[in-house]
């Protein structure tokens, strides 16, 4: 005799767990979307000439902020996921392999965070240029 | 906080010169003596210093003014 486990099965059983993770990948989709909006604008902004403005230092740091989540939140789901099937996995013998918490991304978003405070230097400068008689 | 005052709508005047003339004199546009004039600017490059002494025949010392905190 075997056991199946299917997720559709699982997760009719398990109503809280689904409806977490639909309110999750909603976040996630949101937070997504408005990222790749401020980088849009970032680079309309490029190709307009007008790289050095107040507005583009807040968008990068939106940026650096949001890809510097996506570890954290990465880890938070292996760690979620691997709660959710740790009893199926002990009833049919699956093993389960999930991530180790990564830093590749946090590294990204922090060297983002750096380059707004360049952009920031930057527009400041920019500022005094054209305010020089 | 303590700052630098620029005094050339008073040279202006003592020249008997409208802005329009100076920059005309020393080719910078009206925007950016009006920059100069209102004390917004941030720096003034000393090509531009000097256009505007030999023009007004004055010296920096007449357009720019040294004031100390709490001096009006």
């Amino acid at each position: 005799m075997t056991a199946k486990a299917g997720m559709a099965e699982f997760m009719n059983n398990n109503p809280g767990h689904y409806t977490g993770i639909i309110i999750f990948l909603f976040i996630f989709l949101s937070a997504s979307l408005y990222g790749f909006y401020q980088l849009k604008a970032l680079l309309k902004s490029t190709v307009d000439n007008d790289v050095f403005n107040k507005l583009n230092v807040r968008r990068l740091k939106i940026i650096a902020f949001l890809v510097m989540l996506i570890d954290p939140i990465h880890w938070f789901v292996d760690l979620y996921i691997k709660s959710i099937f740790s009893d199926v996995a002990a009833a049919n013998t699956i093993s389960l392999s999930l991530g180790s918490l990564e830093l590749s991304y946090f590294m990204i978003g922090l060297l983002l965070f750096v380059l707004s405070t360049v952009f920031e230097k930057g527009y400041e400068m920019y500022q005094e240029l054209k305010l020089t008689v | 906080m303590d700052s630098i005052k620029v005094n050339l709508d008073l040279m202006l005047v003592k020249r008997e010169m409208s802005l329009t003339e100076l920059s005309e004199k020393v080719d910078i546009t009206i925007s950016n003596l009006s920059i100069l004039k209102t004390g917004k600017a941030k720096a003034i490059r000393f090509s531009t210093l000097r256009a505007i002494c030999k023009a007004l025949d004055c010296q920096p010392g007449d357009i720019l003014e040294y004031e100390a905190d709490g001096e009006k």
